[in-house]
């Protein structure tokens, strides 16, 4: 068992925070240059030492002066050392993919919430990429303060964007299930069917 | 006494756990998400500690990261709240087991009180009568659909791990019962970590009556009277207030001194309330559940009786023996408490996260005393991943009629603006005749059609 640390962008620095609330402790001292999935420190939590990795496209030297990092107590994104980037794969793959293209149609979320793809966990979900909505159609549900409602295909969407046809193709979900998303999020994308 | 405790919750609740630990002399530390970080509310406490992100899931509802988080900031005792894992058994004995006391019951008593169905068995065995329903909790819709062709519809369908309205939906026929199943189902999974739900004969109306109780750990419980709590919508309470305009002199105290006797006999320790509903046109009051916690709706019973609730919880924890007797507990004059939640009445009360640009709460308006629970300050946002509770308004004075015109002044006072209030809902209720008269129940809002 291992987790990866959380990574924070702070212009020219990059910050590596704890990914858990626990003792931290290991630190890699001042200087050493750290890879992704490199070992970089151990969270101890209620009996466990948990090592923490470096994530995928850090590469870095571990700035800053020798940090007093012995059991110290941290929470959950609590910063834990600075690095100076050495350069390699920065790039975000993830959210290149499920970023919408240029004038694709898109079925966008109407407040903020949360949103899931399925009714319940294990259940399949309400559409599938190929399927066809047609108004009305239940694509998902939006949690808010706790309480749970239906997000329909509509034609005419009251606040966030130009109208969608009549019958459109799912061609990909755009966010996870149990993304937050914010109105105007878009969530699947589209074409006329 | 504790030197420093921790609390396994956020916003108003943890406002409220604050205060009365600092007039007990007592450090408080706090868990936060990443949501709630650098919320003003966060000020009350001497230190934070974030356990994850903002879904509940990932951080409030994180036992062994609450846990952690309680040890190394160095405190020697755990306050739920209400909501999150408050009603957790696992939760109270993961505390135990790593030193840490745990305010509250006793997690056996938790675990049969906390669960709905073994909390409704334990009570008809103590002699509270119990609403016909299933025989324990549900496999699936299937076995729902049984157990109501069996006791009749409407039935309502409610989360065994429940509590505040949350994970509960009522069914008038067998065709609704299965889309009922699955959003009860959802809501409750997501609320509490646990999908179980049971079924009762939903009873149409009546009143919700609750009785405060204090137990000590020495076998001594105390009933703080009774509040009613029947002006609710959604199943979601909207006004609280104590003594109730249904129950008689003799009537308030055979309630009280049953409940105490029942909360006696199940082992209970710590503050917690037994709820029941009287139906309509019945004069029997029937055990609906308990909840082994602290309640929202606590501040009524603090205003008509004096008592500090939550510095009872931690001094009883502590294992100090309660210094009150029964025959001491008076009840002093009427009190209301108004929940005003960011919701907008004219849109069948959709939750409104939003950033609060004025929020202004008078407490200076008579004839009786008012007192504001909150979190909030102009300023602050409204989180869209927590309730929509922003503030309680709780009413005092001499009469029923006195508490109710210092309800309408205060609220006719109030100023907030950046998220659409149930205030207007609130000052239509309070106007009312029929509220005025007392003559209400679950089903109606008195003065309001919308």
């Amino acid at each position: 068992m291992s987790l990866e640390l959380l990574r924070i962008d702070r212009g020219e620095k990059l910050l590596l925070a704890s990914p858990d609330v626990g003792w931290f402790t290991r630190a890699p001292a001042p200087g050493t240059a750290l890879a992704p999935g490199q070992r970089a420190g151990i969270l101890r939590r209620l009996g466990d030492a948990v090592p923490l990795l470096v994530p995928a496209g850090v590469f870095g030297r571990v700035a800053g002066e020798l940090p007093e990092l012995v059991m110290t107590p941290v929470g959950y994104g609590d910063p834990l050392f600075t690095l100076t980037p050495l350069g390699g794969e920065l790039e975000d793959h993830a959210a290149q993919e499920t970023a919408p293209t240029e004038g694709q149609l898109v079925l966008r979320a109407e407040g903020s919430g949360r949103f899931y793809h399925r009714p319940a966990p294990g259940q399949p979900p309400f559409v599938s990429p190929g399927e066809i909505l047609e108004p009305g159609r239940v694509v998902g549900l939006i949690e808010v303060m706790k309480t749970f409602t239906h997000v329909t295909y509509q034609v005419a969407p009251a606040r966030s964007g130009p109208a969608l046809p009549p019958r459109a193709r799912v061609l990909r979900a755009l966010v996870e299930d149990g993304a937050d998303v914010t109105r105007g999020t878009a969530l699947f994308a589209l074409e006329e069917a | 006494m504790f030197r420093r405790i921790f609390v396994a919750n956020r916003g108003e609740v943890a406002v409220r756990i604050a205060r009365a630990a600092q007039s007990l002399s007592i450090e408080a530390v706090c868990a936060v998400s990443t949501a709630d970080r650098d919320a003003s509310w966060t000020e009350a406490f001497e230190s934070v500690v974030c356990v994850g992100e903002s879904a509940p899931s990932r951080s409030y509802l994180r036992a062994e990261a609450l846990v952690q988080a309680a040890r190394q900031s160095r405190c020697s005792a755990v306050h739920p709240g209400w909501g999150f894992l408050a009603e957790n058994p696992r939760f109270a004995a993961l505390c135990l087991q790593h030193g840490l006391t745990f305010i509250g019951p006793r997690p056996a008593v938790t675990e049969r009180m906390g669960l709905k169905w073994p909390a409704k068995a334990a009570m008809a065995a103590a002699g509270l009568e119990g609403i016909p329903g299933s025989e324990g909790v549900l496999a699936g819709p299937e076995e729902a659909l049984q157990a109501a062709r069996r006791v009749g519809y409407p039935v309502l369908l409610k989360a065994d791990a429940g509590g505040g309205g949350r994970g509960m939906r009522l069914a008038q026929s067998e065709e609704e019962l299965p889309g009922a199943y699955e959003a009860a189902h959802a809501e409750a999974a997501a609320a509490f970590g646990n999908g179980s739900l049971y079924l009762e004969r939903y009873q149409s109306g009546g009143r919700h009556i609750e009785v405060q109780l204090l137990c000590d750990a020495y076998g001594k419980a105390l009933h703080l009277f009774e509040r009613e709590c029947s002006i609710q919508r959604k199943h979601q309470k909207l006004i609280e207030e104590s003594p109730s305009p249904a129950l008689s002199d003799s009537e308030r105290a055979e309630l009280g001194t049953a409940a105490a006797r029942a909360a006696r006999q199940v082992g209970y320790t710590g503050a917690g309330t037994i709820e029941f509903l009287r139906p309509r046109g019945e004069s029997r009051l029937c055990f609906m559940e308990m909840n082994t916690r602290l309640q929202v709706e606590h501040p009524v019973s603090e205003a008509v009786t004096g008592i500090d609730i939550v510095q009872e919880q931690l001094r009883i924890a502590a294992a100090e023996p309660l210094a009150l007797e029964q025959s001491q507990i008076a009840l002093d004059g009427h009190a209301i408490e108004l929940r005003i939640n960011a919701e907008d009445p004219s849109a069948d009360f959709k939750p409104c996260p939003g950033t609060l640009t004025r929020f202004d709460l008078p407490r200076d308006r008579g004839p009786g005393r008012v007192r504001v629970d909150t979190h909030l300050r102009a300023g602050d946002r409204v989180s869209p991943f927590y309730d929509s509770l922003l503030a309680k308004v709780i009413c005092h004075a001499e009469s029923r009629e006195a508490a109710i015109e210092t309800a309408l002044r205060a609220l006719e006072g109030a100023r907030i603006e950046g998220v659409p209030t149930t205030i207007p809902l609130h000052l239509a209720v309070l106007a009312s005749d029929a509220f005025a008269r007392g003559d209400y129940d679950t089903a109606s809002i008195p003065g309001w059609t919308a």
